[in-house]
């Protein structure tokens, strides 16, 4: 039996290892149940990676993880089962329509046909995606295909989300409508774990955030306590990470 | 897990679906009528092969005969049932069970799955073994019942193929390596014909006797399961049948675990993460040289083509093959008399030549666009005349093309292959004469119907459905002024008469070019934002 108070992610020791580069190297990490997470980083820093990891996608080099109290990749079935995912990369079929994709995923977490048909029709009337199901995923915009990607991780109620760039490309009603679903997620004892370059939406949502860079966690907290004075998250960020090594007075032709 | 739960009907069903979507049931029009007339000629010549089969086999004189025939069918079947779903694979129309690893789906269920879906890509070999095992039921020397051991056959094939599809994944994914395993995968296709045009018959008939004689002492998975379908029963044949079904389990289950456990970000990293070479190489300054012999923009771009071009293994491939898979399906011509000294043929590198044309037809000229479909937005927003975009991409056709001629002259003197010198300027005369027609078409094609092509994908079908259609027709017109110029050197028995010939053809598709070019341009102007549309659309399920 797992206790409800196990913590929704913990990361150990984390490493990940491309040739003779780390992706990720020695994250140690952990995200309390029912948090809005924010995992940010520049470009690069090994988020997708760590997100890769976490769903068994990418076997670590080193390190352990435990999801919901669960280690991985051990209890895999069962931990998949309490995700919903939206990866940054497409996991989409594109020769299905959105309805179709979104009662498969609904099989796949065990809903049966029925129950997820329906489910699937309300997600998709809910995100105004195409409920004639004519459409081929292939012609789906990019905020299009986010939105499906995100009606397919509602449609079990998992218990944790791992977010990659959700609202890439998504407009400001679907954007609204996203966080929306996903505050009402939270407040109902869901865990988000939410990797974005909109800091911005970050702010506005997250309890915690932490900043890797380079593959190495260089910040972790309430967003409160990191920042000093009237500083923003970007202004955080920035200072973090380490602002652009040269500006544009060094182009004498675009001054 | 009982044996088709709702997670099995479900991916089988999206299976299903997304071959159903894929061909049938989005398609509209010419492509639509095109599609449903070839698979119907297809099923057609299938069903008529395995009609065959159901017919003949009970006219079979002995015994010994009868295994060897059927041993041959099944080597046949499995040859083909291990390359076609590679290909499948590759053109994105089989479902890639990595992508339902961030679901709650075990790794045996995925086995399962894998092994069942592996099914609709041998549908082919399912419709011929079912007409041999109607005609090893009518058999006279069988007990009839024993052709129900054939369903041993497609369970082997199954396995096998599963793990063949994802060892063969894997090694694609690798720089280098992709090019050669494909290439190796088309000879092997390409064998049988150029044994069959090659070899003499009686030597043929040597071959086939010998191995129909000791075909029921081969212990191959076709032989022994061609024994049990024939009613042979012995040690040997059930041990041999047996110990196939067991490899093939353990190599499919075996490599399909490593297969999902592989991580292909791991491979582009590490290509990635490949030093630089400090000063730019031969290819490197290849492509930069049209930049500094042209005026910009088409200087600029005509280099920017070359760059795509080189750095695409689609093309890379398609340029590869087209000096040698082409120059091993014409060899026939070479050893019409067999495998003799007098390697030489006067007309071989024009054959050659014309034939990798037509082959490099997919990537360079019938859809311009299909590798650039994030690009095609730039050429419209850039201060740049469409027309100098066009005129850039045919230059670069021209270039690689004369450039596959090169390569196709200089593999047929490494293979020690004779040929008159003056056949070179002939060939180059002729191929481009062929490709200033292919251009005409193509340009116009390339706007009109474009479709995103993945630069990585070695196989998928780079055109839309009507467009293969028109090809059909096409090629014959555009060979026809070379077929005159020739008829002409026959008639006058003079060079001159080929080359004027040559030379009105070039007039012709000159005009022809030009004319289309100025269409190509007004289209993709009025159409640009259905281009790219077109060109912004999703590339295939999985690959």
């Amino acid at each position: 039996m797992i206790p409800e108070t196990s913590p929704a992610i913990e990361m150990n020791g984390l490493r990940k290892v491309y040739g003779e580069k780390a992706a990720v190297d020695g994250l140690t990490l952990t995200v309390e149940r029912g948090c809005f997470f924010g995992f940010l980083g520049p470009n690069g820093a090994g988020k997708t990676t760590t997100i890769r990891m976490l769903m068994g996608l990418a076997p670590p080099t080193a390190g352990t993880i435990r999801i919901l109290g669960r280690p991985m990749p051990e209890q895999h079935l069962e931990i998949k089962a309490r995700i919903g995912l939206v990866p940054d990369e497409s996991l989409l079929f594109d020769h299905l329509t959105g309805f179709e994709f979104v009662e498969f995923v609904g099989r796949m977490y065990g809903l049966g046909r029925e129950l997820s048909r329906r489910r699937a029709r309300e997600l998709m009337e809910l995100f105004e995606l195409d409920t004639a199901g004519s459409k081929l995923i292939a012609e789906y915009s990019k905020g299009m295909r986010k939105r499906v990607a995100m009606a397919a991780a509602l449609i079990h109620r998992p218990e944790l989300f791992l977010l990659d760039e959700p609202f890439e490309g998504v407009d400001a009603v679907g954007a609204r409508l996203m966080k929306d679903i996903l505050l009402e997620q939270v407040a109902k004892g869901a865990t988000i774990f939410l990797t974005s370059h909109v800091l911005e939406v970050v702010e506005r949502l997250c309890d915690r955030v932490a900043i890797i860079h380079q593959g190495k966690l260089v910040a972790e907290g309430p967003i409160e306590a990191l920042r000093s004075g009237e500083e923003t998250l970007e202004d955080l960020f920035v200072r973090i990470v380490g602002g652009p090594a040269r500006t544009t007075e060094a182009l004498d032709w675009l001054r | 897990m009982t044996l088709l739960d709702d997670q099995v009907r479900a991916i089988l069903g999206a299976q299903l679906r997304v071959l159903h979507n894929r061909f049938a049931g989005r398609r509209m029009g010419a492509g639509r009528v095109f599609y449903w007339l070839s698979m119907a000629v297809w099923y057609g010549m299938v069903c008529f092969l395995a009609w065959l089969a159901a017919v003949a086999l009970p006219e079979v004189r002995s015994k010994d005969s009868l295994v060897a025939i059927v041993s041959a069918i099944l080597m046949g079947a499995t040859g083909y049932w291990q390359i076609i779903p590679v290909m499948m694979a590759a053109s994105g129309l089989s479902l890639d069970l990595k992508r339902l690893l961030v679901y709650p789906v075990s790794f045996r269920k995925l086995f399962l799955m894998e092994a069942l879906l592996r099914v609709s890509t041998g549908t082919e070999v399912l419709i011929v073994l079912a007409g041999v095992a109607a005609g090893l039921a009518r058999s006279p020397h069988t007990p009839g019942w024993t052709a129900a051991f054939l369903l041993l056959f497609v369970l082997f094939n199954l396995m096998l193929s599963v793990g063949i599809r994802d060892l063969l994944t894997r090694l694609l994914a690798r720089r280098g390596v992709r090019e050669l395993v494909v290439l190796g995968i088309v000879l092997v296709a390409a064998l049988p014909q150029l044994l069959v045009v090659a070899v003499p018959p009686e030597q043929m008939r040597g071959f086939y006797q010998k191995y129909a004689a000791w075909t029921p002492r081969l212990p191959l998975p076709w032989t022994t399961m061609a024994l049990l379908g024939t009613g042979e029963f012995s040690l040997f044949a059930f041990s041999g049948a047996g110990a196939w079904l067991f490899f093939a389990a353990w190599f499919g289950y075996s490599q399909f675990r490593r297969g999902l456990r592989w991580d292909a970000a791991e491979i582009r990293s590490k290509e990635r993460a490949r030093p630089a070479a400090v000063s730019p190489g031969f290819f490197e300054r290849l492509s930069g040289l049209p930049g500094r012999l042209l005026p910009d923009p088409l200087g600029a771009l005509v280099s920017k083509e070359i760059r795509t071009l080189g750095r695409s293994p689609r093309f890379r491939l398609v340029f590869f093959m087209g000096f040698t898979f082409g120059i091993i399906i014409w060899l026939p011509l070479v050893f019409r008399g067999g495998w003799g000294e007098d390697r030489s043929n006067e007309n071989l590198l024009l054959w050659v030549s014309l034939y990798a044309t037509l082959l490099l037809g997919e990537a360079l000229f019938w859809n311009a666009f299909g590798f650039d479909r994030s690009a095609v937005q730039a050429y419209f927003v850039m201060p740049i005349p469409f027309r100098a975009v066009i005129v850039a991409k045919n230059l670069t056709a021209i270039l690689m093309l004369m450039a596959e001629v090169g390569m196709v002259a200089a593999a047929l003197a490494v293979l020690r292959i004779r040929f008159p010198l003056q056949k070179i300027p002939e060939a180059f005369g002729c191929a481009l004469l062929v490709a200033l027609f292919l251009l005409a078409i193509g340009n116009l094609a390339s706007v009109q119907s474009p479709r995103p092509m993945d630069p990585s994908s070695s196989w998928r079908q780079a055109s839309a459905g009507k467009i293969q259609g028109l090809m059909l027709l096409f090629y014959p017109l555009l060979l026809a002024p070379i077929g005159l110029a020739h008829l002409a050197r026959y008639a006058f028995d003079r060079d001159l008469a080929f080359w004027l010939v040559l030379l009105s053809g070039y007039a012709v598709a000159g005009m022809t070019w030009h004319v289309s070019l100025d269409s190509t341009v007004e289209i993709a102007e009025k159409e640009k934002e259905r281009m790219v549309a077109a060109l912004s659309a999703g590339q295939g399920p999985i690959s």
